[in-house]
């Protein structure tokens, strides 16, 4: 049974996860603009690029689930704080359509550590 | 005033426990007004507090992370090496159980075949309470001793006695206490050398057959190899394993030094596909043996069984024990005598003896040691008229030449060791027989870990510790004015009276 839901969480984790991952390598117009805003073009776009690609790549694994859902609550939280602080919710006048799926990875990647939280390697087997 | 300076590891937690949420503040605020760079240190610390906030105010396991938060893992942390940087750095070179730095070392040089002498003085204890050794004003010439020679089953006329050229041999180690590649080391070691070896309790010897050395088949109290569903003997299996030209001696083990009056144990992390076939268990549970042959309830029932064994193979069998109550053991031996049955050798293991795997209280508490068990087994068996019609052997940590020595002159006419084979053959002593994580790949079956035990290095280790051993025994014999070792006995020693 938990099975069933943490494999459908991480399956929704890595398909948003992975294209948006990859839309900051290829340049993505949007990309550009909301790190050009944070003052982080380009450096922070290939660093947060590469950081939800891989966690989209190790919640598709048995082995390292956790460890990509525990990194993909990181990259959620700074996400958030971009939007509360400096973009807003609304972003080039889109209507905040970045939040709810934002929203979603950040709660799959906390259940999904959670249910896995053995599998952490170095602190897990403290919870 | 107070003017010592002291550190309070207490202080320090608390300091560090809301240094957290200023510093998730802090970063927040470098982030939000500097450069937004900040905040990947914001997020790091914001969750390595929302983990110590679990510590502190929700786990109820630790009372040190209830108490002190995410710093008390630091002592569990420093502790799990704890292990390690004694055996390195703190540990005494006489300090280290079950067997000291001094002792390992000891193997190892001969193992590398490397100079053996030692510098300044002993570091053992001459506090009046170890067993020494007797040597004599007029030593002989080494070119004059004999040859060592010791024929099992002479006394039963059977055609397949069993003749050994040394004193000592390979104890039982089964194919699952240690791994594949240790038992094949070990095997062509002792084909090197001509030393037999003890199959231990694992089953069919298949890797222990691998090598061509000759072998002493061991019957555990499952009957590894040899039962039926029940647990009784298969006689059709004993048979084919008898008559398999390796197998010179069968051993029946009633109990072991270590876990005497308990079975068997191979935890469930060490059952490999493999183990779980050669011994027919299942994979997912801890196999325990128990801890007596089905067929031995009484003295008289555990001769019948022994001279079955003696009429199904053909062969030498002994039994191996470690001496418990004396009563039950002399009624054995009365047993004997008037039933005119009895092993073709008996193996005394003394409590001390080591094992892949047991029940703490049993490795520390029960049985006798081998230097008491020995003189007490010599003197029942002489009694009863029964000292010449079988062979005695002892084990347990006797890994150098002076114990051999010891237990020879006690009464063994060989002896038999595991421990010192496993430190040949690359044992550190990391004290993970039962855990499968062996570092040096003798007791793990983990194939990364069996990667670095050459079968060929490591049984060149096994030949040279033999020959240096050899060595030692006829350095030690011409030092003590003799040409046998039939002629050590009691005589020789210097035993303590408080010993």
């Amino acid at each position: 049974m938990n099975k069933k839901i943490v494999w459908t969480l991480q399956i929704i984790v890595a398909a948003i996860l992975l294209p948006v991952g990859i839309a900051k390598f290829i340049h993505s117009p949007g990309a550009v603009y909301v790190f050009t805003e944070l003052g982080m073009e380009p450096a922070g776009r290939y660093i947060i690029g590469i950081c939800e690609v891989l966690s989209g790549l190790l919640v598709l694994t048995e082995a390292f689930a956790a460890m990509g859902a525990f990194l993909g609550i990181g990259v959620m939280i700074g996400a958030l704080i971009a939007h509360t602080t400096v973009l807003g919710f609304s972003v080039q006048g889109d209507g905040g359509k970045h939040i709810p799926p934002l929203l979603l990875v950040l709660i799959s990647c906390c259940i999904i550590t959670w249910i896995r939280r053995k599998q952490l390697p170095f602190i897990g087997k403290t919870f | 005033m107070e003017s010592r300076l002291t550190v309070n590891l207490e202080k320090m937690s608390q300091v560090a426990n809301s240094a957290l949420y200023l510093l998730v503040i802090a970063f927040f605020l470098l982030g939000h007004f500097m450069s937004f760079y900040f905040h990947f240190l914001t997020v790091t610390f914001f969750m390595l507090t929302l983990i110590n906030v679990y510590y502190l105010y929700i786990q109820k396991h630790h009372a040190l992370l209830s108490n002190f938060g995410f710093m008390a893992q630091i002592r569990y942390m420093i502790e799990s090496i704890g292990p390690e940087f004694r055996q390195y750095l703190y540990m005494s070179d006489t300090e280290e159980k079950p067997f000291n730095r001094i002792e390992r070392s000891e193997v190892y040089r001969k193992a590398k075949n490397s100079d053996s002498s030692s510098a300044f003085g002993s570091l053992s204890a001459f506090d009046h309470r170890e067993i020494k050794l007797r040597h004599s004003m007029f030593p002989v010439e080494k070119s004059t001793l004999n040859s060592f020679e010791l024929t099992f089953a002479q006394e039963r006329s059977i055609p397949n006695v069993f003749t050994i050229t040394k004193p000592f041999m390979i104890s039982a180690m089964s194919y699952g206490a240690l791994s594949s590649n240790a038992v094949r080391a070990l095997a062509r070691g002792a084909k090197k050398s001509n030393i037999p070896m003890n199959t231990g309790e694992g089953g069919y010897p298949k890797h222990h057959l691998k090598e061509g050395c000759d072998l002493i088949f061991q019957m555990g109290t499952a009957k590894f190899g040899v039962r039926n569903e029940d647990g009784t003997l298969n006689d059709a299996k004993l048979e084919t394993i008898a008559t398999l030209p390796e197998v010179k001696m069968i051993e029946i083990k009633l109990s072991q030094g270590a876990k005497p009056g308990k079975g068997g144990l191979l935890p469930k992390e060490k059952i490999s596909e493999e183990i779980s076939e050669l011994r027919g268990v299942p994979m997912d549970k801890d196999v325990i043996s128990p801890p007596a042959h089905k067929e031995c309830t009484s003295p008289l029932e555990t001769l019948k069984f022994i001279r079955r064994v003696q009429e199904i193979s053909q062969l030498p069998v002994g039994i191996k024990l470690c001496l418990g109550r004396l009563d039950e053991f002399s009624d054995l031996i009365i047993k004997m005598t008037s039933q005119k049955i009895h092993p073709d050798y008996i193996v005394i293991d003394g409590a001390e003896g080591g094992t892949g795997a047991a029940p703490k209280p049993f490795m520390d508490d029960i049985g006798v040691p081998i230097f008491k068990a020995l003189p007490e087994v010599q003197k029942i068996l002489k009694t009863h008229g029964l000292r010449d019609k079988l062979k005695l052997i002892a084990s347990g940590k006797l890994i150098n030449a002076g114990k051999h020595f010891v237990a020879l002159s006690l009464g063994a006419d060989a002896v038999y060791t595991a421990r010192g084979f496993m430190l040949a053959i690359g044992c550190i002593q990391a004290m993970q027989c039962n855990s499968n994580t062996c570092p040096v790949g003798v007791t793990s079956h983990n194939p990364k870990l069996l990667r670095g035990l050459d079968i060929n290095q490591k049984s060149e280790r096994v030949a040279n510790y033999i020959h240096n051993l050899w060595h030692d025994h006829e350095e030690m014999l011409a030092s003590m004015g003799m040409h046998n070792h039939q002629e050590l006995s009691e005589s020789n020693l210097y035993i303590p009276a408080h010993y």
